[in-house]
């Protein structure tokens, strides 16, 4: 890694640990002796929520300069300590891994696999590098390039302007401390941010999934070709998943436990993939459904009333298509429009479009060379535990046939500026529908873990738990 | 219990609390539960020696300098010279117009020159870059430069 780069990142790491940080202390997370075990998830979180206020500021006109980034750094930091005063603790809680010796196997060897291929990860990015993906020269990268050159967001003219500006003015941000435009340094950050999202999941499953279970499946995830080779992608694909995975693991603690801690944390995640990519609205919208309906299965109306703030995720598009509007771009993506679903006869005549996205994005899904057996392995675990846990397993087949069915709804009515389907599917697929199937690899133990607890035998058995003191209090 | 004193989800609840070993659920659903970490992890270890292998060799194929690093993967699109010469003799505050190249070429200009403004119309534009195509006939030309092979970058004259 270069003195630039190496400053870039830790300037950038710095700025984003303390939003991450303040965060989680605001919420009630990363106490006393819980920091360290916090901190993949406060890297994720700070990158978000750091982006997401970064893209607002740019939105009200403000410039992207490291005054700028002081500033809301301090703000933040402030509001997290500020917060932590009425915010409730959220007491430590580790699963009780008690699956013998073969569990502590498992759960090691799990770990260990994670280890080295992070190292690996990380490995493959020391030396700068950046892959000449077309997306990356022909949007992303551009898209970085103006904020960082002009300080400000983009004008109309360049090449999909309507793309939400998260992702991009992260990467300026990088790019700011690194004193020039320098696209190769950035991957080492995406490969950073990819691991800290795994280092997160890890954290919030330790509190219900033994880690027998959690280690291996995450293990999985992480290895699975397409994960692995773009967690130094510069494209936004990947990074929606991030938010989008941790989003609904935070809505399940949330139903789980009733803290608004982890309600809060999901708004937070839904919010930053909203302003990561168009879908990321379409997914927080889908999330915020599911949740609000089986809160309202499960708990009432009263319940179901509070999970309506994952809407406010969703709304988080609105002042980007404010300043869109203002600015006479686009304020919706130009590859399709969903006015189009009204007419029927506009999809009659597109309808074969339909049988052969099915196919390919199918095809792209559960293939082993690039998914491994993530996705068929999750659709097992739903067969298995439909009748332990019939709510959980039909919110997570609603979820995936529905984020499904969306994307196939996109090809459908997409125009893609007239490239041909045949080019258009097989180019986008792999990256578009890795957000479905790295969900579909973190909830299936989520999954398997509550349906677990849902067994004959273990309403009766002996309870074995870790528990902080702090816990303990709050039980008692 | 949750903050507001109700008890936990049962659905959603007990984990935690149990005792976790797969085997103890119930014989066919422990046999299962296990044969999917067992076969999450069988796989993952396969996998790890072509993850270090990537990592071993992507560091190794990486280019030695950032300055080469930042330029390489444009090469894809023409000669990297056609970049990094166009940058040198392009004032920054100057317009530019891209004539033949196609749309990678015309990408990866637009890149790489930001902040230079550039021009779909070659008639409003301070530079035309020809890539390929001769430069237009229309168009006064003053100093020219050449890029890389066939391709090179015209001021206009005012």
């Amino acid at each position: 890694v270069t003195a630039a780069g190496l400053l870039s990142w830790a300037a950038t790491a710095a700025a984003v640990l303390v939003v991450g940080y303040a965060v989680l202390y605001g919420l009630g997370l990363a106490r006393r002796g819980s920091t360290l075990r916090y901190l993949g998830l406060a890297y994720l979180v700070g990158w978000g929520v750091l982006g997401a206020l970064l893209s607002f500021a740019l939105m009200a006109g403000l410039e992207l300069r490291t005054g700028l980034v002081a500033v809301v750094v301090a703000l933040v930091a402030v509001a997290g300590v500020a917060a932590a005063r009425v915010a409730p603790v959220v007491p430590e809680v580790v699963r009780a891994s008690s699956g013998g010796q073969l569990g502590r196997i498992a759960a090691a060897v799990g770990a260990a696999v994670i280890v080295i291929a992070s190292a690996a990860a990380l490995v493959a990015v020391l030396r700068p590098a950046w892959a000449p993906e077309e997306d990356a020269i022909y949007i992303w990268l551009p898209h970085a390039a103006a904020i960082f050159y002009a300080h400000g967001l983009w004008d109309a003219v360049i090449y999909h302007a309507e793309y939400p500006p998260l992702v991009a003015t992260m990467q300026a941000l990088s790019l700011r401390f690194a004193h020039g435009f320098h696209p190769a340094l950035l991957p080492f950050g995406q490969t950073v941010l990819g691991l800290s999202f795994v280092g997160g999941v890890l954290a919030l499953l330790d509190r219900f999934v033994p880690r027998w279970l959690a280690f291996p499946s995450i293990a999985l995830l992480v290895v699975a070709p397409k994960f692995f080779t773009r967690l130094d992608s510069l494209l936004a694909d990947q990074t929606l998943a991030y938010f989008v995975a941790i989003a609904a693991v935070a809505c399940v603690l949330w139903l789980r436990e009733r803290r608004t801690a982890w309600l809060v944390l999901a708004v937070l995640m839904s919010t930053a993939g909203t302003l990561t990519k168009w879908e990321g609205a379409s997914y927080a919208l889908l999330l915020a459904l599911i949740v609000v309906a089986a809160a309202a299965i499960r708990r009432g109306r009263r319940v179901a009333a509070t999970a309506c703030l994952l809407f406010v995720g969703v709304a988080a598009i609105e002042p980007w298509r404010l300043w869109l509007g203002d600015h006479g771009a686009p304020t919706s993506s130009i590859d399709y429009r969903l006015s189009s679903l009204l007419h029927p006869l506009y999809l009659a005549h597109r309808l074969d479009r339909v049988p052969y996205s099915v196919q390919e994005v199918l095809k792209q899904m559960f293939s082993p060379g690039q998914w491994l057996l993530i996705l068929p392995l999750a659709l097992l675990t739903l067969v298995v535990v439909f009748r332990r846990v019939p709510l959980l397993a039909a919110a997570s087949v609603v979820w995936l046939v529905v984020a499904f069915a969306g994307l196939i709804v996109v090809y459908w009515i997409g125009t893609f500026e007239g490239i041909a389907l045949h080019d258009e599917v097989p180019f986008t697929a792999p990256r578009v529908a890795a957000t479905i199937v790295i969900v579909a690899g973190v909830m299936t133990p989520v999954v398997l873990a509550l349906a677990l607890d849902r067994s004959p035998h273990r309403r009766d058995a002996t309870h074995s738990i870790d528990r902080s003191p702090a816990e303990k209090a709050v039980s008692r | 219990v949750t903050e507001q004193g109700d008890p936990i989800e049962p659905e959603l609840a007990h984990a935690g609390r149990l005792r976790s070993a797969p085997w103890a659920h119930g014989r066919w659903f422990g046999t299962v539960l296990a044969v999917i970490a067992g076969i999450s992890l069988a796989i993952a270890v396969v996998r790890v020696p072509a993850v270090v292998r990537y990592g071993y060799h992507h560091v190794r194929r990486a280019p030695s300098s950032l300055r080469e690093a930042d330029i390489a993967p444009l090469g894809a699109t023409a000669p990297t010279s056609l970049f990094t010469v166009a940058a040198k003799t392009i004032p920054r505050n100057d317009s530019f117009a891209v004539v033949g190249g196609g749309n990678d070429v015309l990408a990866a200009l637009r890149l790489w020159l930001t902040p230079r403004v550039f021009e779909g119309d070659y008639h409003n534009a301070h530079w035309v870059i020809a890539v390929g195509d001769p430069v237009p006939a229309d168009v006064r030309a003053g100093r020219k430069v050449r890029l890389a092979p066939g391709a090179y970058a015209v001021e206009v004259a005012r």
